[in-house]
């Protein structure tokens, strides 16, 4: 159904792609692979007609979609061949309901109405629009209001509400899907995947890019592998294993981190008691919680269990009610800015909007908080107060960063927005460290990064905490991860603290306290 | 309580206040306060519904209503020159100003999606070009290149058409239709109907699937594309649309007043529409019909009353003039700054709890 013959794509002088050939049958789940900037995005925007695509230069080669050659000059005119895309960092409105964003230019309307007037102008049914929202809501096992604003809900219902918007539609034959997984959990995932595989088993061609290598060859019928913009290998899933498709992404084999000496009790850096967060779709409902100093402490719950409104929370991103003790004094109304004064540095699982200033350079984003709340990277010759930047330090900073967290990118001085979704990641996490704070929150700290630069970040994450001893609170729906580097791993149920584990302990009892049977410990 | 208090914007809370405080000072009697306020109403009403869809898709104020106005004003001269009675008149002068406005909005939508991110400015400049244009055409080309069929709304000197032009046809055509009597008040009600009827109109257009891909271009300009909507497409739609009803606006308007002041009529509307919404609450991002509404009457309160209050207060009544033009340019420097500190993240929150209520 779809065939790709020696696709290139340059932006400027750098390569993305180079002779990427490719062939997707109907019904086929095809898996992409590739580290972090080997063009996996890149790929589908060429394959969705994204307007970044010409922007940028255009690109050489033969897409051929049912034997015609196809140039689109925009998303509209893929969409009108069938082809639906997920993006990595959706396309959503946050401004509009779950419903608006869902059918977003396939409205329902009133028969009578329609008849009437030309389409575009007739009204818009708001009570079918919902239903057929929420009917295919159901279809992903997703019980929500579609009446709700988007903006406020949480990440991974989000994901979900970006999946359901092109599963709506009738005329799909063509499934574009960018890391659709990154941050669901392992429940939510398998949902996910056999949703995917009844559409594939209706006809509908999938393309699937993921990080994680298990639920790719689990998934799909062949994978192809891309390593800088090359493709190393096309073959069937059923035919490789994890192993050879990494020493195929990465060519050398990937040493998973962990964590050898463990903190024993110290004194709560941080507690809160009776916390309730009004976060939708992921509220906390009274969480008594102690953050100990030095110690890494992982949080993982269902999506919807409150995992990831304990971070935003405590920084006041959204407002709270309870008590919250940072170090030993009451800070249950400071404002965000004066928390991070304090010592306190939270990372949303939402980089486009919260975390980055993407029209900037990777300098300024990795050294924006330390500069603005530390007092770092001041110029030593000026006067103190008038806060001159030095602009000698921060390259070197960000030299430094870029080395160790093996961002790819051209330079210090390439900005933010041009950055593949995990390269955007690891910038972000650089800019937390940078300001070394005391007591780090990350949420799904690993979103969209691939395998080997996640051990990077885990290993900088022992570092930091071993070295300098920031008290770290990880937030994630990765259990493997959790218990390679925690040190105690709080299990959240319906809002609330229903255990807390040792790292140690049997997948089984994880899977029980995270599904909220009694543990006893 | 604290919902209210963060419902009433600041703006028109200070023009309520200062409505009321400007009448009780001039003494004028209310019966006559509100006859004004109902001709007024009747007069700007449109023209103020004409900014609503440019906002809602994220343009902002659309200064080049005055575009629309100039259409408008083409067709009355041409139908004065032609000396048509009065109701072939009106079709004739709906038909040309239509369909004038809907060519020159194309053009202004094709300029505004070229200046995106800009677009105020480049309405305010558009419109001082097209009043330039407009004013030569008929100055200079009415006489030299265009022959006038009725020489006698033009100067003496055979070039160029007379700065007032008498529409004695056409004056109060419609507002003499189901005239209504309550006391002293006297309601024009066909053309209340008119106004009220554009207003739903209004409204209907942005429920429509049209308004909400507004919406959408409006809330996230760039990303919409992603969504297989033409954003291009949507705001030239738009902003004919807007032109459109800023026409049958100024017809209404020169209908009403009875006199074309051909060089000048359209000059200020554009400032003053856009001053009556946003006294009404809107903002430069959102607007609705209720805040168009209530900001035709609390705007038209102090522009009937504060020549009077200036007089009682200071013994000059020029000061009571000085204080509209204040007045209109003051609302609109204070709402734009109120949104520009409203922008951001917290604006985003901000407007979603609007939408929650
Ligand atoms: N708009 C752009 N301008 C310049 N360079 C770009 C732009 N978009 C992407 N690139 C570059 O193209 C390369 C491929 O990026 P792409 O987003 O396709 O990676 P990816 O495989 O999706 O990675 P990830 O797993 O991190 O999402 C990167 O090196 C990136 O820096
Ligand atoms: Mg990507």
């Amino acid at each position: 159904m779809l065939e790709l013959r020696n696709i290139n794509k340059r932006f400027g002088p750098e390569t993305a792609l180079e002779s990427v050939s490719m062939e997707i049958g109907a019904g086929e789940i095809h898996g992409l692979v590739g580290l972090n900037g080997s063009g996996k995005s890149t790929l589908l925007n060429i394959l969705f007609g994204s307007t970044t695509i010409q922007e940028t230069g255009g690109y050489d080669g033969t897409y051929l979609l049912d034997g015609r050659v196809r140039r689109f000059s925009s998303p509209c005119q893929a969409i009108r061949c069938g082809i639906g895309m997920v993006h990595q960092e959706f396309a959503l409105i946050p401004e509009m309901t779950v419903a608006e964003n869902i059918l977003i230019s396939r409205e329902k309307g009133y028969p009578f109405i329609d008849a009437l007037f030309p389409r575009q102008f007739s009204l818009v049914d708001r009570t079918s629009s919902a239903m057929a929202a929420r009917q295919t809501l159901h279809r992903l096992n997703l019980d929500l209001d579609p009446d709700q604003t988007t903006g406020r809900l949480s990440m991974n219902v989000r994901q979900f509400i970006e999946i359901a918007r092109e599963i709506s539609r009738d005329d799909l034959r063509l499934l574009l899907l960018d890391e659709p997984t990154a941050i669901l959990n392992t429940a939510d995932t398998d949902q996910l995947l056999t949703t995917l595989r009844s559409l594939a088993d209706k006809g509908i061609a999938i393309l699937f890019v993921s990080h994680r290598l298990q639920e790719i060859l689990q998934l799909c019928d062949r994978l192809t592998v891309l390593r800088e913009g090359r493709v190393v290998s096309c073959c069937a899933a059923r035919d490789s294993s994890i192993d050879t498709v990494t020493r195929l992404m990465v060519r050398e084999s990937v040493v998973k981190v962990s964590r050898t000496q463990r903190h024993t009790d110290s004194p709560p850096i941080l507690s809160v008691r009776d916390f309730r967060v009004r976060m939708a779709g992921e509220e906390l409902h009274g969480l008594d919680l102690d953050v100990h100093r030095n110690e890494i402490l992982g949080i993982i719950s269902l999506s919807g269990h409150g995992k990831l409104a304990f971070g935003a929370g405590v920084i006041g991103q959204v407002p709270f009610c309870g008590r919250l003790r940072l170090a030993g004094e009451d800070c249950s109304s400071s404002p965000c800015a004066a928390m991070i004064r304090k010592g306190l540095f939270f990372l949303s699982e939402e980089r486009s909007q919260l975390g980055l200033l993407l029209q900037h350079t990777i300098m300024d984003n990795i050294v924006f908080a330390a500069l603005h709340h530390n007092k770092r990277f001041h110029h030593p010759h000026w006067p103190h107060w008038l806060q001159v930047p030095d602009q000698k330090a921060i390259r070197r900073h960000a030299e430094h960063c870029i080395a160790e967290y093996d961002i790819r990118c051209t330079g210090p001085l390439q900005s933010v927005g041009n950055l593949s979704g995990g390269n955007q990641q690891k910038v972000r996490i650089a800019h937390a460290l940078t300001l070394s704070p005391q007591l780090l929150i990350v949420n799904e700290p690993t979103r969209g990064i691939d395998i080997a630069a996640k051990e990077r970040i885990l290993n900088l994450f022992l570092d930091v905490n071993h070295s300098e001893g920031t008290t770290i609170v990880i937030a994630s729906s990765e259990l493997d991860e959790l218990k390679r580097i925690c040190d105690r791993i709080a299990v959240l149920y319906r809002g609330r603290l229903h255990a807390i584990l040792d790292p140690a302990a049997d997948d089984l009892l994880f899977t029980q306290a995270i599904s909220g049977e009694p543990v006893l410990q | 309580m604290e919902s209210l208090a963060r419902r009433c914007n600041p703006v028109t809370l200070l023009f309520a206040v200062l409505s009321l405080a400007a009448l009780s000072v001039s003494g004028m009697r209310p019966a006559f306060v509100c006859n004004e306020i109902i001709t007024r109403f009747i007069r700007d009403g449109v023209m103020v519904l004409a900014l609503i869809i440019p906002v809602t898709a994220g343009m902002g104020l659309n200064f080049a209503i005055v575009v629309g106005a100039i259409c408008a004003q083409v067709g009355l001269v041409l139908a004065v020159d032609y000396q048509l009675p009065g109701a072939e008149s009106l079709l004739l002068i709906a038909a040309v100003g239509v369909t004038l406005s809907v060519i020159l909005g194309y053009f202004i939508g094709v300029c505004l999606n070229r200046a995106r991110g800009r677009e105020m400015i480049t309405t305010i400049l558009i419109g001082f070009l097209a009043t330039s244009i407009y004013q030569l055409v008929f100055m200079v080309g009415y006489g030299t290149i265009i022959t006038p069929h009725n020489t006698e709304m033009m100067l003496s000197r055979g070039t160029g058409i007379r700065n007032m032009v008498d529409l004695q046809h056409f004056r109060n055509l419609l507002d003499s239709i189901w005239l209504v009597h309550l006391g002293e008040i006297e309601i024009p009600l066909f053309m209340f109907l008119v106004v009220c009827g554009m207003a739903a109109t209004v409204k209907y257009i942005l429920h429509t699937r049209l308004g909400k891909h507004f919406a959408a271009v409006g809330f996230r300009g760039d990303r919409v594309e992603l969504l297989g909507l033409d954003s291009s497409r949507i705001r030239i739609m738009a902003i004919v649309l807007s032109t459109v009803i800023a026409c049958l606006g100024h017809i209404i308007f020169i209908q009403n007043i009875g006199m074309l002041n051909v060089y000048t009529a359209h000059l200020n509307t554009d400032i003053f529409s856009c001053a009556a919404l946003l006294a009404g609450g809107a903002t430069v991002s959102e607007a609705r019909v209720r805040h168009a509404l209530i900001g035709i009457v609390l705007f038209h309160t102090l522009f009937v009353v504060s020549p009077q209050a200036g007089q009682n207060l200071f013994g000059n009544p020029a000061l009571g003039e000085y204080f509209r033009s204040f007045v209109a340019y003051g609302t609109i420097a204070v709402a734009l700054v109120c949104n520009l500190q409203r922008r951001g993240a917290d604006g985003i929150l901000n407007r979603q709890k609007d939408r929650d209520r």
